[in-house]
């Protein structure tokens, strides 16, 4: 009896972990590959302008079965392709060579055979799970000087991330003395953006994020002004989050606050650059879509850091900074 | 690890080597052409005996040894609580940098410290602001003979500063403080550097004020504003939008309740509430239809943007909990520098009062 019991026991055992694995791969959503035809379906979401790429850039963005893909609107060339939630897996499936030859399968997809990665510079970035191809052409240069460049984003498990490609915004060298030179009526020399994230994060802890959200620095960034939608937001106590500004001094700050989501009455707590604080208190029912300012007046000591406190019953949403020199 | 012992070493050097660091940081940022030294502050004549230099002195220094001490007390705070083991240690694989952030009650009782430590800084820096400015008479920036020299030196200052202070925070002997959002010690100007620097980029914006804003443009600024705000008019400063446009310069003028934003030809640009004023009346007292809503938003941008046709404009509506954003967008134009097109918008309460207003169509490329 014990012996049948014993065996009816790991049929039971089998039969769950099976019922377990069933519903587990059902409930996983699958990455999304992005399609080469797009052009033919896809609908047209906006045109933006692409300032970290350059003072001319802008490009045209189409989304088709939640990926985005932006394109030089000029040349018509692929410059991004972002999908708006990236499911992947880290499965070690395919070697580093394999996984290689998959990026420059999607690069000729998308790019064409005008890109001839053979003459650029390889190198590849490795996070965990993931892979980051990326082709650099020394000879051209964005106008924040960067290298331009071709990136590829895989996983481990061979799912796609995204895609960059700065090369139609590309131009030789620009003289030496141009940063010296600086016009007036340009602002700087600080202008940097700060994506949303949710509860404490900053560039120095590596996007430590209870949400999931992302951070990036204005302009060498993969998330755009208008692409940046996926921000935090959150009501009652406990919620805070905060943007961790690179040193700056006689700067101000401004903040996006959503079409959604975002009702509530937030303070925003700003640390000057010497250890004082000030506040400033928005009702983010009252903006939408746009950017607020949220320093009445230049802050000569810098900004250090915004920490965004909520104590609503209603919902309040963390989006993006910009912090500048005005 | 940082020791009670080291803290207070690590203090004391940074005490003495002050003056040394203070003196090669003007060296390093004042432009030979336009010198405007924090060494300037020894040029006190005998006239001011009733208060002897080494009181104002003292009394500074004290003020510096408090920061010192409160900082170190914080500081010894932190490792001593690191030390319960309520932490937990982190890397970023793309800095290298190891972090720690404190866990349970360690966490609530380090953050409840730093908040009394910034408190104790708000306190501090504004006394030590007065004793500054007793003695502060630096040389004063050059005169220009044109606009385009001023704004040049004023870039010039600015770009000069901004490497001054990123610095001065990698400095070795830099003041250094756990915050509990960073997990790390981060670096802060010290009170003599910070004052130097707040007071230098005041009179910078000053000298951007005085080139920029001519005795005629501001007449003409204030006219408009004051006949639309009814209410006597401040210019606040130059500034600018960068998320509209980053070459453009704009002029803040303040009123009592709102702030207005507008570009060198008089276009209002934006028009907000100031903050921490009560907000305009949510509550309806006799709400109005979404026609009669438009109707008001069209009638405020008559008055505020005279001219301004909509009907060649791409309208995209929207609304909030009892807010009303009636936006119209030129979709023939370029996009604005932070994404988006050039845009009108009002944003209006059930009521039919204006709660905000932006009107970008003039930054249009």
């Amino acid at each position: 009896m014990k012996q049948i019991a014993k065996a009816t026991n790991i049929v039971l055992v089998m039969l769950m972990l099976l019922t377990q694995t069933v519903f587990s791969v059902q409930a996983k959503s699958e990455n999304k590959k992005p399609d080469p035809s797009f052009r033919d379906k896809a609908t047209h979401i906006e045109k933006s302008h692409k300032p970290y790429y350059g003072k001319n850039a802008v490009v045209d963005t189409y989304e088709l079965d939640g990926i985005y893909y932006s394109v030089d609107a000029s040349t018509g060339e692929v410059a991004e392709i972002i999908p708006d939630v990236i499911n992947y897996e880290i499965t070690a499936t395919y070697t580093e060579d394999q996984l290689q030859d998959m990026a420059e399968s999607i690069v000729v997809q998308f790019l064409g055979e005008k890109v001839d990665l053979s003459q650029m510079t390889f190198s590849l970035g490795q996070k965990i799970g993931t892979y980051f191809f990326r082709w650099e052409d020394q000879s051209k240069k964005l106008d924040d000087s960067s290298t331009v460049f071709v990136q590829v984003g895989l996983s481990q498990n061979g799912d796609f991330l995204n895609l960059f490609n700065t090369l139609p915004f590309g131009h030789g060298n620009l003289k030496v003395h141009a940063k010296l030179t600086r016009m007036p009526n340009l602002i700087g020399p600080f202008n940097q953006i700060y994506a949303n994230g949710g509860a404490y994060w900053s560039q120095s802890t590596g996007m430590n994020s209870a949400t999931g959200g992302y951070y990036y620095l204005y302009p060498s960034s993969a998330c755009t002004a208008s692409h940046c939608s996926k921000f935090f937001y959150k009501s009652g106590s406990n919620t805070t989050g905060g943007w961790f500004p690179n040193a700056n001094t006689n700067t101000r700050a401004s903040v996006f606050i959503p079409s959604t989501h975002a009702v509530g009455t937030t303070t925003y707590v700003i640390k000057r650059g010497n250890l004082t604080t000030f506040n400033s208190t928005v009702n983010q029912n009252l903006w939408f879509n746009t950017w607020v300012s949220i320093t009445s007046s230049t802050v000569t000591s810098g900004i250090v850091s915004i920490n965004m406190t909520s104590t609503s019953s209603s919902e309040v949403a963390w989006d993006e900074a910009w912090v500048y020199n005005p | 690890m940082l020791t009670r012992f080291s803290v207070k070493n690590l203090l004391y050097v940074i005490i003495i080597l002050l003056p040394i660091i203070l003196s090669a940081c003007v060296a390093s940022v004042t432009p030979s052409s336009a010198p405007i030294s924090a060494t300037a502050t020894a040029q006190l004549t005998s006239t001011q005996a009733p208060t002897p230099i080494d009181d104002l002195a003292t009394q500074k220094q004290k003020i510096l040894d408090e920061v010192s001490r409160e900082v170190a007390d914080y500081n010894q705070l932190v490792e001593q609580e690191k030390l319960l083991g309520n932490i937990e240690n982190r890397h970023n694989s793309e800095t290298g940098q190891d972090f720690f952030v404190f866990t349970g009650e360690s966490n609530k009782k380090i953050r409840a410290a730093y908040e009394n430590l910034v408190n104790r800084m708000n306190i501090l820096r504004a006394r030590y602001l007065v004793l500054y400015r007793q003695d502060y008479s630096p040389t004063p920036f050059p005169t220009f003979s044109t606009k385009e020299e001023a704004l040049n030196f004023y870039y010039q200052v600015l770009q000069e500063n901004q490497v001054w202070l990123e610095s001065q925070l990698k400095a070795e002997n830099a003041l250094r403080v756990y915050d509990s959002d960073r997990g790390n010690y981060m670096s802060f100007l010290s009170f003599d550097q910070d004052v130097w620097l707040g007071l230098r980029n005041e009179a910078l914006n000053k000298l951007r004020m005085e080139a920029e804003l001519s005795p005629e443009l501001l007449a003409k600024h204030t006219g408009i504003v004051e006949k639309l705000d009814g209410e006597p008019v401040e210019a606040n400063e130059i500034t600018s939008l960068p998320y509209y446009r980053n070459d453009i310069t704009l002029f803040q003028y303040q009123t009592r309740k709102n702030y207005y934003v507008l570009n060198a030809e008089g276009a209002i640009i934006e028009i907000t509430l100031i903050q921490g004023l009560p907000v305009v009346e949510i509550t309806p007292n006799a709400p109005l239809n979404a026609d009669q809503l438009e109707e008001k938003a069209l009638s405020f941008i008559n008055l505020i943007a005279p001219g301004t046709s909509v009907d060649t404009l791409t309208p995209q509506h929207g609304s909030k909990i009892d807010t009303f954003f009636f936006k119209w967008e030129d979709r023939t134009k370029p996009p604005l520098d932070g994404g988006g097109f050039p845009f009108i918008q009002a944003a209006l309460n059930l009521n039919g009062e204006l709660l905000n207003y932006i009107n970008t169509l003039p930054l249009s490329r």
